[in-house]
């Protein structure tokens, strides 16, 4: 790996895909760089590593997209196809809804999910008392280790037909309301159970963050007369900035995945024209009829898709003088 | 609270103890239903006829049907043990790379961080990964358990974005001081940022605890199987297509656990390890002043 | 949802324009893999029956005379008092073998530590080591160790998991044993106990043209109505509708919502045989005519959307796949529900400990009109353990054997310690004669030699009068089954044609449901049709035209 840095190492710059293409010019700055950094490089050895053997290598199985595949005759003796398992797949008319649905859930959730870690996180950060602030930590990341089929069922005791709601208006005479399957309200229905179910869990990892800012900040703003909203706004926030755009770009990334057994669970209920996701299409496609390569087609499109969206949105970053995923330098 | 904070309004006290409370109560009402359901009695269930709210005949039953199988307790040990090991294999693991990759400007950070952040997007399909644990003799080994997940690239990218707000005079004057960088990060770096090194230890934790489907793929000896494997299959009691379709694979002679109540506890069994290690956790996120740590 | 359907058309026709507007020229997916081996070749590849005298049932069954239909075996009201061996020698010659079987249940100690294990593998003369693996990821797993080469001696792979496996001739070519020469015709005789295991059965068990597995024999009724007796006698309720009108007047006359109660759990699949829907395809003047194709769908389709219009259905059923039908039904929160004919016994062992008055029955299959019923039946089996390839003759024979002492009867000795363990140590008998597992017995005894070579499956639940009713609706049953086209043939469903299954039911979900009008029933057969249907139905009509029923 070392020798390889080496032998590549400005090269490798101008191979990145943001790469400024700045050329660094003599081989004895290469040498100055390497003599300071190589410690560096040894640092990110055993990581890049492991990645190497366990993801990469594997990773290479995905060519199977441009096969007709079958496990076991193996890669070596299935017949090659070219891009008909793209074509299939693009083709495919539920491929593009179950597309689109995953991106409107995705945005709606970047709107009304994203920032209520981020928001229960200052709230608890805010809260005087140290006992009570540790009590409700202690307390809201509970249901992330709820499994989706006790997520779902807890809101259906609640909200379902015959859950608490609908059994009480019923006592006092209203008709009963049924929220679980009313695909028009889908999306909030959804977002409400990632909300309950991850939004605690999500908050640690601002907690961590606010920790991490210089508390002399806040004395020297309070001594200088600033309120607490204003000391909110000027300090805590571009305190967590990184941290939330880091998130946000890979969020992003992760667009068309919003998970998969949430949706599969409530598909019939709500109707495959609201709840059908990327993960349920490529499951109901490829799990039941054994299509490997129309599975790897689709994962490698939803993995380019990610891709641009990382690149484009870290540029955004860059542009707006945020630090993204990675500085451009 | 600090000397230099003013007193919170009382508009402001009571709107943030409303939304706490609600909060609170959001979470503890549906985590009460569970723990109350895995306390209760087969009639008790069958009553409700799904999760009790109402308490009525409760029993242990079910927790004393979990543990009695013999194979839980040594599940757990087993769990344990990939958990505890795997994660500092990971932390350390990771930290070093998000260290070594934090560095403005060092020689290959950006392909090396875009090899990465790929992976990330990409992932390898169950039969690959399969061939390739087989193939290099890790099967039926705990190792298996460990290694292909012990890289996360979201844990490392987010470890390296809070090193990189550690200002860079911090380490170069160390370096200057002729430490080498394993020092700095030893030395500087992670005692300035123990909040997010212990939730990156919890989200690995977290993982390895509970992670079955490694345990499904690669271990064919039963009695190694890890504590969530275990516990899947009393979820799964009475699950098969086959009784579905008339048929009947379950020992004639044997009673059967309430069903809720048996899941109920093994939510409760497998959130009680998280609820003892969390407070150890929450305990670096108290502020730490910059300057004070770097003295320390 | 409108409006993002409208703009679903205009991306999916700009897509078709990325995809170079020509079709690929390769096959879709999915269309592989499909096979069928002729019914009278089927003959000559399997073992003679040769039916076992040792036990007999107290509760008489059915024998089949359709073809590719199983024999309702009967069954037991009592456990017999002192079991007597089927076999007279050793089964084993001490070999060493692991075998690979699927478990949905609390998992035991390993071989070393399991008492269990080693009483049965000294009786059986060998030792049988078994992977267990998780039941519900099974396919998974099989597929990996398959795709790898890495084979145990002995693998138990059931036939839903099977239909997920594309290219499955393939796999069994590359990796299992050619049974043929072993079992054919009168070669089984040695096996006596495999020779008692029903023909239909084992015509499932070939793959390629060879006998490649030994079967695991199914009930022949998928499902049924199963309702709480204890209920409707307290109430007067109808426990005999005759119509589709009557039960749809039962649902209404249960329903109440404001006491907690609703007639129904998911009977959709219950009402595809109520409306004699066909179980598949009909042949109609030599065409094949698909079930999404007859009148009958659309029968039923408007029916069912009349019991989810009017709620007549349980709305936790209707909101969630997790939602648990056999608490609901426990509760009496509903009290009709489609389930296996092994889920009663299921449902009484599990509540009448504490409520012995917990009550089932099942509903005498009626037709929509009151006039003749029709009834589903499976195939005739539901699970197959397979012989690693390449082994020693002397192997393989060992290893049949072995299957051989794993396919014991009901109320043999065999039987008994595969099931409960050796008695006085892991099981007792209670008062009733029943084996009752002792504590030892509930740690390390678990269904494992049981998927080893399967056995004519008796009703043998330790509720008399339950099985009782059991094998007396399966006889008052077994006249009604429906004879398909396919009777007989062994036909491996082509992979596009399941793939097709879930996109087109999920359309006519949504009729039911009330999200679509009833007249869009048309359209989604024209989609199916287009999408794999009509290919579909020319790949069942070859088979039909190979074994001149067409």
């Amino acid at each position: 790996m070392l020798e390889q840095a080496e032998r590549s190492g400005p090269a490798g710059d101008l191979t990145s895909p943001a790469g400024t293409g700045r050329r660094r010019g003599k081989a004895s700055a290469l040498r100055v760089r390497l003599r300071r950094d190589w410690q560096l490089l040894l640092m990110v050895f055993p990581a890049i590593g492991l990645l190497l053997l366990f993801h990469y290598v594997p990773l290479l199985g995905n060519v199977i997209a441009f096969q007709e595949y079958s496990p076991y005759v193996g890669i070596g003796d299935s017949p090659w196809v070219g891009l008909a398992n793209f074509q299939w797949l693009l083709m495919d008319e539920s491929f593009w809804q179950a597309t689109l649905n995953t991106l409107f859930i995705t945005a709606f959730q970047l709107i009304f999910y994203f920032p209520v870690p981020i928001a229960l996180a200052i709230l608890l950060d805010s809260v005087a008392s140290r006992r009570l602030r540790m009590l409700i930590q202690n307390i809201v990341y509970m249901p992330h280790f709820f499994s989706w089929v006790l997520v779902v069922t807890l809101f259906q005791q609640m909200f379902g037909g015959a859950g608490l709601l609908a059994q009480t208006l019923r006592a006092n005479g209203y008709q009963g309301v049924d929220i679980m399957t009313n695909p028009d309200t889908f999306v909030m229905l959804v977002t409400a159970e990632s909300v309950w179910k991850d939004a605690g869990w999500g908050m640690i990892i601002f907690l961590a963050a606010l920790a991490a800012i210089d508390q002399n900040l806040y004395e020297a703003s309070a001594v200088d007369g600033a309120s607490r909203w204003r000391r909110l706004w000027h300090i805590t926030l571009p305190g967590l900035r990184p941290v939330i755009i880091l998130l946000l770009i890979l969020r992003l990334g992760d667009a068309l995945n919003v998970g998969f057994e949430q949706f599969f669970l409530q598909r019939d209920a709500v109707g495959r024209d609201a709840a059908e996701v990327l993960d349920t299409f490529v499951y109901w496609r490829t799990m039941l009829t054994g299509e490997w390569s129309y599975g790897a087609a689709a994962g490698l499109v939803k993995g380019l898709v990610g891709l641009i969206l990382i690149l484009v949105a870290n540029k955004l970053a860059h542009r707006f003088g945020e630090q993204g995923i990675y500085k451009r330098s | 609270m600090n000397v230099w904070e003013e007193k919170p309004s009382r508009l402001g006290r009571l709107a943030k103890g409303a939304i706490l409370t609600a909060i609170a109560v959001c979470v503890l009402f549906p985590l009460y239903m569970v723990v109350l359901t895995s306390l209760s009695t087969q009639d008790a269930v069958a009553r409700a006829g799904g999760l009790v709210t109402v308490p009525g005949e409760l029993s242990l039953g079910a927790y004393q049907e979990l543990f009695s199988g013999g194979v839980v307790s040594r599940a757990a040990m087993v769990s344990v043990g990939i958990t505890v090991v795997g994660t500092l294999i990971s932390v350390t693991v990771t930290a070093l790379a998000a260290y070594g990759l934090s560095r403005p400007g060092s020689v290959m950070h950006r392909p090396l961080l875009f090899l990465v952040l790929l992976t990330f997007l990409f992932s390898p399909g169950i039969i690959p990964k399969y061939l390739l644990v087989s193939s290099i003799g890790l099967i039926d080994s705990y190792w298996a358990l460990i290694l292909p997940g012990a890289v996360a690239a979201f844990n490392l990218v987010v470890m390296r974005a809070f090193f990189m707000s550690i200002p860079q005079e911090v380490m170069d004057s160390a370096r200057i001081d002729g430490a080498s960088e394993f020092t700095v990060l030893r030395r500087i770096v992670l005692p300035m940022s123990k909040g997010v090194t212990a939730v990156i230890a919890m989200l690995y934790a977290v993982g390895y605890w509970n992670n079955f489907f490694d345990a499904v793929l690669y271990l064919n000896d039963n009695a190694k199987w890890p504590l969530q494997m275990v516990l899947r299959q009393y979820v799964l009691q009475g699950q098969s297509m086959f009784v579905g379709q008339g048929g009947d694979t379950t020992i004639a002679g044997r009673a059967l656990p309430p069903d809720l109540a048996i899941k109920m506890s093994i939510v409760v069994v497998a959130l009680l390890p998280v609820l003892v290690v969390y407070p150890f956790v929450q305990k670096h996120f108290t502020k730490g002043v910059i300057i004070g740590a770097i003295k320390g | 949802m409108t409006t993002r359907r409208g703009f679903l058309g205009l991306v999916g026709m700009s897509a078709l324009a990325l995809a170079g507007c020509a079709t690929p020229s390769t096959r879709k997916p999915g269309s592989g893999g499909a096979t069928a081996a002729a019914a009278d070749k089927l003959k000559t590849l399997i073992p003679t029956y040769v039916p076992f005298a040792g036990v007999k049932p107290d509760l008489p069954g059915t024998v089949s005379t359709l073809p590719g239909v199983p024999d309702i075996s009967g069954g037991f009201t009592r456990y017999p008092a002192s079991p007597a061996a089927a076999l007279t020698q050793k089964a084993g010659k001490g070999g060493s073998y692991k075998a690979m079987t699927p478990l949905w249940g609390p998992p035991p100690p390993g071989l070393a530590g399991n008492s269990y294990f080693q009483a049965v593998n000294a009786d059986i003369g060998a030792t049988v080591e078994f992977q267990i693996s998780d039941g519900t990821t099974y396919a998974d797993k099989a597929i990996a160790r398959l795709a790898a080469g890495d084979v145990p001696e002995l693998m138990v792979i059931p036939s839903w998991e099977i239909e997920k496996m594309a290219d499955f001739n393939t796999a069994v070519d590359r990796a299992f044993e050619d049974l043929t020469p072993y079992l054919q015709g009168d070669k089984a005789k040695p096996y006596a106990l495999l020779a008692n295991l029903p023909t239909a059965a084992w015509q499932w068990s070939v793959w390629n043209g060879k006998l490649m597995g030994v079967p695991y024999p199914t009930e022949p009724f998928p499902f049924a109505l199963l309702y709480r007796k204890d209920e409707f006698e307290k109430n007067g309720w109808n426990q005999s509708p005759k119509s589709a009108e009557e039960l749809y007047q039962l649902g209404k006359e249960i329903t109440d919502p404001k006491a907690r109660r609703w007639a129904f759990g998911d009977i959709h699949e219950m009402a595809w045989p109520i409306f004699k829907v066909p179980q598949d395809w009909r042949l109609e003047g030599g065409k094949l005519v698909h079930k999404y194709e007859t009148p009958e769908w659309q029968l039923m389709l408007e029916w069912m959307r009349k019991l989810f219009a009017e709620e007549l259905i349980h709305p936790d059923v209707a909101s969630s796949k997790g939602a648990n039908e056999k608490e609901l039904f426990a509760a009496g929160k509903i009290v009709v529900y489609r389930d296996g004919l092994g889920g009663w016994k299921e449902l009484l062992q599990q509540h009448t400990p504490k409520n012995p008055s917990f009550e089932l029955g099942a509903f005498p299959v009626f037709a929509h009109d009151g006039g003749t019923p029709i009834m589903y039946h499976n195939n005739a089996a539901g699970i197959f353990t397979f012989i690693r390839k390449g082994l020693p003759k002397a192997q393989v024979e060992e290893l049949l054997s072995i299957l051989n002492w794993c396919a014991a009867p009901y109320g043999t000795k065999e039987y008994e310690l595969s099931n409960f363990g050796v008695r006085g140590k892991h099981f007792e008998l209670d008062a009733a004669g029943t084996p009752k597992l002792t504590e030892l017995g509930t740690k390390e005894v678990a269904y494992t030699y049981g998927f080893l070579g399967g056995r004519p499956l008796y009703v043998d639940w330790p509720f008399p009068e339950a099985a009782k009713a059991n094998v007396e609706w399966q006889n008052a049953t077994f006249p009604f089954i429906e004879k398909t086209p396919f009777d007989g043939i062994r036909v491996q469903r082509p992979s596009k044609y399941s793939g097709l299954q879930v996109p087109t039911e999920d359309k006519f979900t949504d009729i039911m449901r009330g999200r679509r009008p009833v007249g869009d029933a048309k359209q989604i057969v024209t989609e199916w049709k287009r999408d794999g249907g009509d290919e579909a139905r020319e790949f069942y009509m070859k088979v039909l035209r190979d074994n001149g029923r067409a």
